[in-house]
């Protein structure tokens, strides 16, 4: 117990309760220097994700000519339906684009900060935050969007979209856990972003986002499945394509029942959790190690 | 008292890599290894400060200043040793103290007071003085990033100095400001001061350290090697430089030996005799730096390499850009030198009061016979060394020279009768009409802006007042308009005075050209006056159009003349 409180307090929250409004000041900047700046604004980020989607759904669909998994047909309806294909690929792929945004970004927290953190006194946790916040409200605008998008084009939007707000914040924490973890490194070893870059592109191709996730296990048999298993992306993604379009998890069969009916939803959401908690803790700790020769380094 | 910064056995280590890979390998070694060599920045400092004193720190670059403000001010930990601080400290670290490029300059008012841990209401309460004190207008609410080196330090130093911190640390920014705001600075620590502030201030400005500080610490070689008043320090600092410049001059002509090249100072002569050494003396020790008005002396020593007769030493001394602000020898203030054999040494002093302006200087010494060098010269060293002479802590005068000045006055009855004669002996004849195309313009004095063309025609604004001097008639014309912002919603009284007298008054009701017409009295028709034109009220373009037009507007005029 003294050891959790120890580990809480040196994580920093605590500091970042104190600097709230700062946060909150940085938060608001960051959005309007992104939208401000450009001509159609807000229009920009959503078209970005919109054009990614667009590309995977007509890749996939069209010249590759993968199929909907059974149980996607089964919920998402008609076999031409042009839209079922990229709700399936939309449930797993924005959380994944902010993700990748937001580990690209904060890895350089320190390092585009230099200015300040040599100069002014304050908790240095605090610029990986607000740079984590501004990315989580960035994908509940997406979320917001895609939900009417579910609704236009249409399809149901079930009560399963409740759990939005919990995996949301599993999602900033592990985003938050991730970036200072990247940032301190980087602050020592100016090649972190572009092995960041080039590791995200592998992750990406190594999470089950726009394949069927038994494609791995299938060319991989044996450890194949651990291997995916051990993927922490894999099990929030999974999450977020279990209440977008699957829709088939607690609640959903309400007043029915009140387990999910299969995959295991409860379970990975204390597995994902269990990552975020060590990963944060694990940050926590080693940017407490190196914490006093940051600005020395930068 | 309790001290408001205790710092005892402070050493500050900097790890330098020579690869980054080199950092990797110690991470992924085990404990013990070390891949790195340690540069220490500081080594054991002890430091204690009461409240309400100013310190100055002086010492080489490099010598571990800045290092140190940083750890006081926070933002580097040291690696051994302890600092406790009591109270708020802002610093001015280097430029800008930490501002956000993209936020505008109000934000980071914000931001930098949050990051200091102020309320909310504390901040709003200190936003107005803040920007008032940095004067940069409406740049203001523009992003940091389009600002000038000279805004920054601007919003910098308000910030740091308007949001009442209980200790200030200023590390040599201040020299990037202009004159004026260097003063305002200054101006305000001295207030701060009185207010039992304590200040931490680092220049390389040995006046301003002399002026702001009561104490001073030298940081020599990453230690603390001398604390004391900022005088005594200061001399211990010169003398510091001094060797070190002796030293470093040496190893040149050691270098210079191997490859035979001309000396740095520039010498000539047929070196009959050879000059060995210039020092300047205070006090019977070497100096480089002096403060304007002390005595020193100049010593120049020869050493004769064949037998000469009468020989002549002289000095002199140039400023900055070469020229030579003071000469003198031994032929001129009669003092006539012995003949000197082969292998003698001559040692010369010139007692000098140094009533010179503070600024860089260098001595120039020769050895030559009669009058001057151009007899026969037998060694001459151009710029032999440089020295620098401060600032007076009260200085008495400016310029170049020192001069003895005193002061008296005396007052006594003038007969003013006739003032405008007075006014026509001095300027001759007025005319009776002021143009602004021609030499008659010369006749508007003090109180207008320079002459600006307006649709190719040119025009004056008057300040609040505007003086000129005419020779009228009856009646007094001129040909004036005004911004239409000025006459808006009430009319727009200008007043006439001739000779500092009330004469007339003119309302303006409307912005288009205008003839405004005065009576004259009768007793200064003909004669030359001292006209004044007022206006109630001074028109600030930047008020009402938010432009950065500051001016101080009274009317726009385009002739004056007089029937």
């Amino acid at each position: 117990m003294k050891c959790l409180l120890k580990l809480i307090s040196k994580s920093g929250f605590v500091e970042f309760w104190h600097y709230r409004r700062l946060l909150w000041d940085l938060v608001s900047q960051d959005f309007r220097s992104r939208f401000a700046g450009s001509v159609i604004g807000v229009f920009w980020n959503v078209l970005q994700p919109a054009a990614q989607v667009f590309i995977f759904a007509v890749l996939l669909a069209k010249i590759i000519g993968s199929k909907l998994p059974e149980d996607a047909l089964q919920r998402l309806g008609k076999v031409d339906d042009p839209f079922a294909m990229s709700i399936y690929i939309c449930s797993g792929l924005l959380a994944w684009i902010v993700f990748s945004e937001t580990i690209t970004r904060t890895s350089t927290a320190f390092l585009t900060h230099r200015d300040l953190i040599k100069k002014v006194a304050f908790p240095h946790p605090l610029l990986v935050m607000y740079q984590v916040v501004s990315a989580t409200i960035t994908l509940i605008i997406m979320l917001i969007l895609f939900l009417a998008f579910i609704i236009l084009s249409g399809h149901q939007v079930g009560w399963s979209m409740l759990w939005l707000p919990v995996i949301l914040i599993i999602q900033a924490f592990f985003m938050y856990g991730f970036g200072l973890f990247l940032a301190t490194i980087t602050a020592h070893f100016r090649d972190m972003p572009q092995i960041i870059g080039i590791f995200l592109q592998l992750w990406f191709w190594l999470t089950p986002i726009v394949y069927q996730r038994d494609l791995i296990p299938r060319l991989l048999p044996g450890i194949g499945k651990t291997f995916v298993q051990l993927n922490p992306l894999y099990h929030l993604t999974n999450l977020y394509q279990n209440i977008l379009w699957k829709q088939t998890v607690w609640f959903d069969s309400l007043p029915n029942t009140f387990v999910p009916t299969q995959d295991k939803f409860l379970l990975k959401i204390v597995i994902m959790a269990g990552f975020t908690v060590v990963l944060v803790a694990a940050a926590s700790v080693f940017y407490q190690k190196l914490k006093k020769e940051l600005p020395d380094q930068i | 008292m309790d001290p408001v910064i205790k710092i005892e056995n402070l050493s500050k280590r900097f790890r330098v890599y020579d690869k980054p890979l080199d950092r990797l390998k110690e991470w992924l070694t085990p404990r013990g290894m070390s891949y790195h060599w340690a540069f220490w920045a500081l080594q054991n400092i002890n430091l204690e400060v009461e409240p309400g004193t100013a310190l100055g720190i002086v010492g080489a670059n490099g010598a571990g200043k800045s290092t140190l403000l940083k750890i006081l001010c926070g933002t580097l930990s040291p690696t051994s040793g302890s600092i406790k601080t009591n109270g708020r400290i802002t610093g001015l670290l280097e430029l800008g103290s930490g501002f956000h490029p993209e936020f505008t300059g109000r934000q980071n008012i914000f931001l930098n007071a949050r990051l200091l841990g102020l309320s909310d209401t504390e901040i709003k309460e200190k936003v107005p003085s803040i920007i008032s004190f940095a004067e940069i207008g409406d740049f203001i609410d523009h992003p940091i990033r389009i600002y000038s080196t000279g805004m920054i330090l601007r919003l910098g130093f308000s910030i740091a100095a308007n949001i009442d911190p209980d200790i200030l640390v200023i590390d040599e920014a201040l020299a990037v400001g202009d004159a004026y705001f260097q003063q305002k600075c200054l101006r305000h620590l001295k207030t701060f001061r009185e207010n039992n502030g304590t200040l931490i201030f680092v220049s390389h400005d040995p006046g301003a350290v002399k002026l702001l500080c009561d104490e001073a610490i030298l940081l020599n070689e990453h230690q603390i090697v001398e604390r004391g008043k900022p005088e005594d320090v200061l001399n211990y600092y010169n003398a510091l430089i001094a060797r070190h410049v002796s030293d470093a001059a040496s190893f040149r002509i050691e270098k210079q030996k191997d490859k035979i090249k001309q000396p740095a100072a520039q010498r000539s002569g047929t070196f009959d005799a050879l000059l060995t050494k210039t020092d300047i003396l205070l006090e019977g020790s070497s100096t480089r730096t002096v403060v304007s008005g002390e005595n020193v002396s100049i010593n120049v020593e020869a050493i004769a390499l064949s037998d000469i007769e009468k020989p002549t030493m002289g000095i002199a001394i140039r400023d900055r850009l070469g020229y030579e602000i003071f000469a003198t020898n031994t032929y001129i203030l009669e003092k006539s030198l012995p003949d000197l054999n082969a292998g003698d040494r001559i040692n010369v002093l010139f007692n000098v009061p140094m009533n010179i302006g503070a600024g860089d200087y260098t001595v120039t010494a020769a050895i030559h016979t009669g009058m001057d060098h151009l007899d026969k010269c037998f060694d001459w060293a151009d710029k032999f060394i440089a020295f620098k002479v401060l600032p007076e802590t009260k200085a008495s005068c400016r310029g170049v020279a020192r001069l003895p000045a005193t002061v008296e006055s005396d007052i006594s009855k003038a007969d003013l009768d006739k003032p405008n004669e007075l006014l026509s002996s001095i300027f001759g004849d007025a005319p009776a009409a002021i143009n602004l195309n021609d030499d008659s313009s010369s006749w508007l004095f003090s109180g207008w802006h320079p002459i600006e063309q307006l649709d190719g025609e040119p025009v004056c604004w008057s300040k609040p007042s505007g003086t000129f001097l005419l020779k009228p008639g009856a009646k007094l014309f001129v040909e004036l308009t005004v911004n239409p912002a000025q006459c808006d919603n009430s009319t727009l009284k200008v007043s006439l005075l001739g000779n500092g007298k009330f004469l007339a008054d003119y309302e303006v009701s409307s912005s288009c050209w205008q003839q405004a017409e005065f009576e004259i009295p009768e007793d200064l028709i003909g004669k030359v006056t001292r006209f004044s034109l007022q206006t109630e009220e001074a028109f600030v373009p930047a008020k009402v159009y938010g432009t950065n037009d500051r001016r101080e507007l009274g009317v726009m005029v385009k002739k004056i003349w007089s029937v």
